[in-house]
């Protein structure tokens, strides 16, 4: 399966641990992977005024940081999200790369207002979180990583797109063995069976 | 009485930007000594604001009675630019890190003079498609922004749907509602 990997965790936390066991594991499955590291080069978080201006014109992505995203995306199988949430729920910086990446034309088409699939190629979505909230916290503030990058993404992929959500919670080191061993074994369970 | 405003759209001649014009307009003319804080305008950094430009705005927010943002909502939630300004000047001090858990001391602290806290924002889609995404910037604001503010603090949803295919007189009668609205609450 022809996988794109968005890693948005900061590879100076925990020594990029996250990502390295993400990556072990799809490199342990027969996946052909694609990845954006929006920590690497100058990927800029924010939607830029040149950006919005050219996003109803029909040729977006103007920018050299996000110009190379559109066919990458779109040529996509599974879109792998990979964060630590942050208090708003997700990083800005994950949050920019979706709301300068998913414009019409690419991720979506819009004709007299209407919405239309633009990643119908694309039958897994699949969030990857750490979170240093309680599971009871990250529901009770309704978990906006979860909501946008698996329900609202949701409108603009396949139909059938098969969508899994992979989290780790409370991440206190006393707390922590018995599930980050079940986040582990979750983690290779779906992304080696994608 | 001051109020906050803070505004976050890149484009200077886009809806939203006369949303703020309405907004700050009819905060003055109620003698609610508005206060404009266009994010853009600012150069403001999502990700790595500098120390000073987060205390200068931290300064702003503790001394403001009531806070406005004015947002378009992309993709169900608040663009980067607004949540990198709340993560780092209202979550700042609060933020959860690997292996200490999340306090809210700070951010109680820095909203602890607010008398309401309003949203207004912009949708492309329609309230249908937008129940259907999740409204996670509603969420947001309403399960965690919200809980930090005093117990007596109001939240105001001021929304406009369909932007898409709005006519000129629906945006003018949305500008009505704004005025109409934060008049009540001023």
């Amino acid at each position: 399966m022809r996988v794109l990997l968005v890693l948005a965790d900061d590879p100076d936390v925990d020594d990029g641990g996250l990502r390295r066991a993400v990556e072990a594991a799809l490199a342990s499955a027969d996946h052909d992977i694609d990845v954006i590291d929006l920590h690497e080069g100058d990927f800029h978080p924010a939607m830029t005024t040149a950006g919005r201006r050219a996003y109803h014109s029909g040729k977006p992505l103007v920018e050299p940081d996000t110009a190379g995203f559109g066919p990458r995306v779109s040529s996509a199988e599974a879109l792998i999200f990979v964060y630590r949430a942050t208090w708003t729920g997700m990083p800005p910086r994950l949050k920019g790369f979706v709301d300068r990446t998913f414009v019409p034309g690419v991720g979506f088409h819009l004709r007299d207002g209407k919405l239309h699939r633009g990643l119908i190629g694309v039958r897994r979505l699949v969030a990857i979180a750490i979170h240093e909230r309680s599971r009871s916290d990250v529901l009770r503030s309704r978990d906006y990583g979860r909501r946008i990058l698996l329900r609202t993404m949701r409108l603009i992929v396949n139909r059938r797109c098969r969508r899994r959500y992979v989290a780790l919670y409370d991440t206190r080191p006393e707390r922590a063995a018995a599930a980050r061993r079940r986040f582990a074994a979750k983690l290779d369970r779906v992304l080696v069976g994608l | 009485m001051s109020t906050l405003v803070v505004l976050c759209h890149p484009v200077p001649e886009s809806f939203v930007a006369a949303v703020a014009t309405q907004v700050v307009e009819t905060l003055d003319d109620a003698g609610a000594e508005p206060r404009l804080l266009d994010l853009y305008a600012e150069g403001f950094s999502p990700a790595a604001a500098h120390a000073s430009v987060i205390e200068t705005h931290a300064e702003q927010l503790r001394a403001a009675e009531a806070l406005v943002v004015i947002y378009p909502t992309w993709w169900s939630g608040l663009p980067a630019m607004l949540a990198g300004w709340l993560e780092q000047v209202v979550a700042a001090n609060s933020t959860p890190r690997p292996g200490r858990p999340e306090t809210t001391a700070a951010s109680r602290e820095l909203l602890a003079n607010l008398r309401y806290v309003a949203a207004v924002t912009t949708h492309g889609s329609s309230k249908l498609v937008n129940a259907v995404q999740g409204e996670a910037g509603l969420h947001f604001l309403r399960h965690s922004l919200h809980p930090l503010c005093p117990a007596n603090c109001r939240l105001r949803w001021l929304a406009f749907y369909d932007s898409d295919r709005s006519s000129m007189a629906d945006r003018r009668a949305f500008l009505a509602r704004i005025d109409r609205r934060l008049r009540r609450l001023a």
